[in-house]
């Protein structure tokens, strides 16, 4: 056998490798694992389906939440080059869903970071028709999204793009007190964007802490609903 | 070669007649036409289309709803397109709150000509009125505040919901007559809704 047709063999052996390899769901030339950082993760409710609370509104009509899915799971991403699996990449997520005996609904999803330099970890978070996305390490809102109506950061390796796009807020009040209750680590969201699409039951301001799950929300039209 | 095509030939008749006997038999429908909601049962929902109806929450606040109410024909296949098909009425009033609060659906339909089925759903909550023709209901007399309301049907709820887990809490009771319609919605924590005159309608 002569020195060309041993490197000839090795590539082929090396081809065919790749690419029974790249059959495999979960094979790849590289396999990368994105976590969630145990900050982050606080932001859950700490506890299991089944779980339960009451939050009032400001004409005495209650309404009861409870937990109707938690999961915590990974999902499976691939990257091809000329048909060879490069890449495989395992994600971590948390996702919470609650719903109210008067069907409302609200989620918080937790996703982790997939490149440190440009993105942080994210907190989607719904109430009814009113999502937003923050990221953890940008510090802002970067989607808001109100029923059909949307506003999406254009986020680049450069940056932002047009960081004036979103004017809603999420801040970290040090304390907030409901019906007794001190709450110390929690955010406050406040909408301010599609002001146009807004109606007596658009959502503009989100209490929510950590551990615990919702704390308040405002409606448009002035109703208030607290926890009890 | 030749056995090539005899094989090919032999598969092809194979074919034919599994496409032959995969064929249903002929149909033997029938499209059976139930008789219209009589007008003494459309009657017992004193609701209209356009109409503003209203109920006062335990704690003092008047929630107004938008009533739209449509009769149309629905039909019925029990058989795949293969059998028997119905054709009945169905009456379906909705009331849409001015408030945060899910809609009050209620469907009268008449699928059989023994009977009449009427059915009010409410946050999870569902209520189920049957009338047949030579029986009549037991109704009470009711009060609520200073009202008096006669020919009541008071009623324990079902639950339609279908989540794995059920909230806790739930539409208890309802109180409805033909006069008013709704009287009093009770949950199990004892908050109510009952009947009132709208201020503004």
């Amino acid at each position: 056998m002569t020195f060309a047709t041993k490197i000839n063999s090795s590539i082929l052996l090396i081809f065919l490798v790749v690419l029974f390899s790249s059959c495999a769901e979960d094979q790849a030339l590289k396999k990368v694992n994105y976590h969630l950082s145990d900050t982050i993760s606080q932001w859950l409710v700490s506890d299991s389906v089944f779980m339960r609370f009451e939050m009032t509104d400001n004409n005495g009509i209650n309404r009861e939440y409870f937990m109707h899915a938690n999961e915590h799971d990974e999902t499976l991403g691939s990257s091809y080059f000329m048909g060879i699996k490069t890449q495989v990449s395992f994600t971590e997520y948390y996702f919470q869903r609650f719903r109210s005996n008067y069907s409302d609904e609200f989620s918080i999803s937790l996703y982790p970071s997939y490149n440190d330099d440009v993105y942080g970890e994210q907190i989607h978070f719904s109430l009814n028709d009113l999502s937003f996305h923050y990221d953890n390490h940008l510090n802002i809102i970067t989607n808001i999204y109100m029923g059909s109506h949307y506003l999406n950061l254009r986020i680049t390796s450069e940056g932002v793009e047009d960081d004036s796009l979103i004017s809603s807020s999420l801040c970290f009040p040090g304390s907030f007190s409901i019906n007794g209750k001190e709450y110390s680590k929690l955010f406050h969201f406040k909408l301010n964007d599609l002001k146009e699409y807004w109606d007596d039951y658009t959502i503009t301001d989100i209490y929510y802490a950590q551990g615990v799950g919702l704390l308040r929300y405002d409606m448009n039209n002035g109703l208030i609903f607290t926890r009890k | 070669m030749k056995r090539l095509i005899l094989f090919f030939r032999i598969l092809l008749v194979f074919a034919l007649s599994f496409l032959f006997f995969a064929c249903p038999p002929k149909c033997n429908n029938q499209l059976i036409v139930i008789s219209p909601i009589p007008d003494s049962i459309l009657n017992l929902v004193p609701y209209a289309d356009g109409q503003k109806v209203c109920l006062r929450h335990s704690e003092g606040t008047q929630i107004v709803f938008n009533c739209s109410r449509n009769t149309h024909t629905e039909f019925v296949d029990f058989d795949h397109g293969c059998g028997n098909a119905i054709e009945f009425e169905v009456n379906r009033t909705i009331l849409t709150p001015e408030y945060p609060l899910p809609e009050i659906n209620l469907s009268i339909q008449k699928i059989d000509e023994e009977y009449i089925d009427m059915n009010l759903w409410f946050a999870g909550g569902n209520f189920n009125f049957i009338f047949y023709e030579n029986k009549v209901d037991t109704l009470i007399e009711y009060a609520i505040g200073d009202h008096n309301y006669s020919n009541v049907w008071a009623m324990k709820s079902d639950y339609y919901n279908s989540y794995l887990n059920q909230p806790e809490l739930l539409v208890d009771s309802l109180y409805f007559n033909a006069e008013f319609g709704i009287l009093r919605i009770k949950m199990n924590n004892g908050e109510t809704y009952d009947y009132d005159v709208c201020y503004k309608n």
